[in-house]
């Protein structure tokens, strides 16, 4: 079950046209800079924006398509999502958040367990760190057993080293979830990290000489290190991304 | 002509604020929803017409629901081809008005608590799979629960003290329409000024004590968000 | 500051007086008197020089206003009692009855008073859904309409259709807006110019009412006062009050 999107909007300074296909178990990583669509295009695939025009296919069910006006509204889209700031229910507890929409409560347990916040089940979210409060985010996600995940800048808001865990934890999971998995993120290294497949959006479209020119400078020269260092398969991202999107 | 016990109009008033309290809870949070999440055609027009009570005097929109309700009124005319009874100068009737009346005095807090959530909590609802209507419930309510209490202790208060409208369409039909206001003036001007003095004692006395329940709920609210 | 020095100002010139006539009356009149009296405040300014400023609320208002110390110097009550009180308490000097009323049934359908053959057929037809009596214990009209329904026999039989408005004037209100087929009104108000575009029935059994006035004791121009009193009951003014429906 895989999920496609063929998406154009017009936005104030541009038009966002992309077109991003992401297989189940794995990660694709949309990357770039502040204000260039990337969070549109989840918004649409989730439904809380519309398109100028646009298909988005989720593995045999089309969740829009405005050519045969279909328009699923959000809560018909069996996805979760993981937004950038934490949007847990302050008049729930922890663990009543993480049950909102899950049919199975022993897998709200089992995903809390997992994600080391188990003993947190009867705080508010207010009580509880940032980091506590996004894995709990991300367990609220997981426990609806959705058919995409999408994560909006998950880990830009925590501290280095809970970023770090947090990503770990999240890549270990795409084969055992087997679901489809967009990442949306401003930060290159985590985007070289956890995406399988990375889509470099400026302004709107989709550009991939801007990631190589972006890793050809001196500066990023660390950050294929880094990759490196993190990635058993070693040191040729450059290649091997470039393989990936046929260039 | 036997109105009984002096303090039977201050039971009609109170079961008119408790009848109007929660009639204008549902339909006050339904026009705060729309407000403040919905597209509403001529929203200006809208928002002006459910805030006009604040700025008419009570006696011209009583007036106008005098005509309104009337046997030759369309809404009077309607209601009497439905239920073939007169509606003005009954209980319902006065209730009817007293929603028109108070009806800013609900929307406008729950308007308020409703645009102080975080349009993402909401967002993050619609995600996990919740409607419209289930999010209302499941998210809006319970984060709103201040707004709701405000909305509920205004309109009751309101609702108490409420006298030119009821002046003109209750009629002071004893037993049914004859409120504390109403009888307290009737006492005054019939020279019966110890009735009127119980009367806006005991007013007066149920008034205060929900301000200071307000006050105290307020104060909670308060710690509740320092501690 | 300046804005509340300026609504301060504003207020005290709206309180002087309009007419700077060395001499003048402030009189507190029963509302239902208000057109006849209008017309002799006119006829006697002419006449004397002295000018008449009238305050027009129910009887029992201006009961209270004079005990707590308004400056009215002449009142004009709807009723004996409450001019007599003042008189008991040393208030005022001895009241005179200045006008005699009428209560009459009268109905905004023209064609009301040609269906039934007297009031009490009226009032007991099922046409008469609601029927307006002024609070009979503040209003000496509403009074006289009760007395007239006992006095017939009628007054418990009909308890349900009874509406209680404040004053003889939301009496005629109530009864001209359709919001009752028929009320108990002054007779003063079935003769204006919007009392005969309906019709009225004569209550033989209602006793007259009797509406007394009397110059008050704490007055600074008890000699104009007098003189007003005087005039309302000469050839001139009595000729104005008739007109009126008074006698």
């Amino acid at each position: 079950m895989a999920l496609t999107a063929e998406i154009r909007k017009r936005l104030s300074h541009f038009t966002l046209d992309v077109s991003i296909a992401c297989p189940k178990g794995r990660i694709l990583s949309i990357v770039g800079p502040s204000g260039s669509g990337k969070t549109t295009i989840l918004r649409i695939i989730a439904g809380l924006d519309a398109p100028d025009e646009g298909v988005v296919v989720c593995g045999e069910r089309v969740w829009l398509d405005t050519g045969g006006r279909v328009a699923l509204p959000t809560q018909k889209r069996r996805l979760a999502m993981v937004f950038q700031d934490f949007v847990l229910f302050p008049h729930c507890s922890v663990f009543k958040n993480v049950c909102f929409a899950a049919r199975d409560k022993s897998l709200a347990e089992a995903l809390m367990k997992r994600f080391d916040i188990w003993h947190l089940r009867d705080s508010r979210p207010q009580s509880v760190s940032g980091g506590e409060r996004q894995r709990a985010a991300i367990c609220q996600a997981l426990a609806r057993e959705p058919e995409v995940l999408l994560m909006d800048e998950p880990f830009s808001a925590l501290d280095p080293l809970t970023r770090r865990r947090l990503r770990e934890a999240v890549a270990d999971m795409k084969g055992e979830l087997g679901i489809p998995i967009i990442h949306v993120t401003h930060d290159i290294r985590e985007a070289l990290f956890l995406g399988d497949e990375i889509v470099p959006v400026v302004q709107g479209r989709v550009f991939h000489k801007w990631l190589l020119q972006f890793m050809l400078t001196a500066r990023d020269a660390d950050l294929c290190r880094e990759r490196a260092a993190m990635d058993n398969e070693g040191d040729v991202e450059l290649e091997l991304y470039n393989k990936r999107r046929g260039y | 002509m036997d109105t009984g016990s002096i303090f039977v109009p201050l039971w009609i008033s109170f079961k008119l604020a408790a009848a109007t309290t929660v009639m204008l809870l549902a339909l006050g949070a339904f026009l705060a929803y729309l407000l403040a999440y919905r597209k509403v055609p001529a929203r200006p027009v809208v928002e002006s017409l459910i805030n006009l009570p604040i700025a008419l005097p009570p006696t011209v929109l009583g007036f106008y629901l005098l005509i309104l309700m009337g046997p030759k009124g369309a809404f009077g005319k309607a209601w009497e081809g439905l239920f073939n009874s007169t509606l003005l100068f009954t209980f319902t009737c006065i209730v009817i008005a007293s929603v028109f009346y108070s009806l800013p005095f609900a929307v406008q807090p729950l308007k308020a608590a409703f645009l102080k959530i975080d349009r993402r909590i909401l967002e993050n609802a619609y995600v996990l799979g919740l409607s419209p209507v289930k999010a209302f419930f499941r998210v809006i309510v319970p984060n709103s629960a201040v707004g709701f209490a405000a909305a509920a202790i205004l309109v009751f208060l309101h609702t108490m003290g409420e006298f030119g409208v009821i002046l003109m369409v209750g009629g002071s039909v004893p037993g049914e329409t004859r409120v504390a206001s109403i009888a307290i003036y009737e006492a005054v001007e019939s020279l019966r000024y110890r009735d009127a003095w119980v009367l806006s004692v005991v007013l007066a006395l149920v008034s205060f004590s929900f301000l200071l329940v307000v006050n105290a709920l307020n104060r909670g609210e308060g710690n509740g968000i320092n501690g | 500051m300046i804005r509340v020095g300026v609504v301060l100002g504003l207020i005290f010139i709206c309180a002087l007086p309009a007419g700077a006539s060395d001499e003048k009356v402030l009189a507190g009149v029963a509302a239902n008197f208000m057109m006849p009296f209008q017309e002799m405040a006119a006829a006697f300014e002419k006449e004397s020089g002295i000018h008449v400023e009238s305050v027009f609320t129910s009887t029992g208002k201006l009961y209270a206003q004079i005990r707590n110390g308004a400056p009215y110097d002449i009142f004009l009550a709807a009723d004996e009692e409450r001019p007599e009180l003042l008189f008991r308490d040393g208030l005022s000097g001895k009241p005179f009855v200045y006008a005699m009323g009428e209560v009459v049934l009268w109905s905004a359908d023209r064609d009301f008073c040609a269906r039934f053959a007297d009031w009490e057929e009226a009032v007991r037809s099922n046409e008469v859904k609601r029927l307006a009596i002024a609070n009979p214990e503040s209003a000496p009209y509403g009074a006289a309409a009760v007395s007239a329904l006992k006095a017939s026999g009628l007054f418990d039989s009909l308890q349900a259709k009874y509406v209680f408005p404040q004053d003889i004037g939301q009496t005629f209100q109530y009864a001209s807006t359709g919001a009752v087929q028929a009320g108990f009104c002054a007779l003063s108000s079935a003769v204006t110019d919007q009392g005969k575009e309906g019709c009225y029935y004569t209550i033989t059994q209602a006793p007259k009412v009797t509406q007394a006035a009397c110059v008050l004791t704490r007055t600074n121009n008890r000699e104009a006062a007098e003189k007003f009193a005087a005039f309302l009951l000469t050839p001139a003014g009595i000729r104005i009050k008739e007109k009126y429906g008074y006698r």
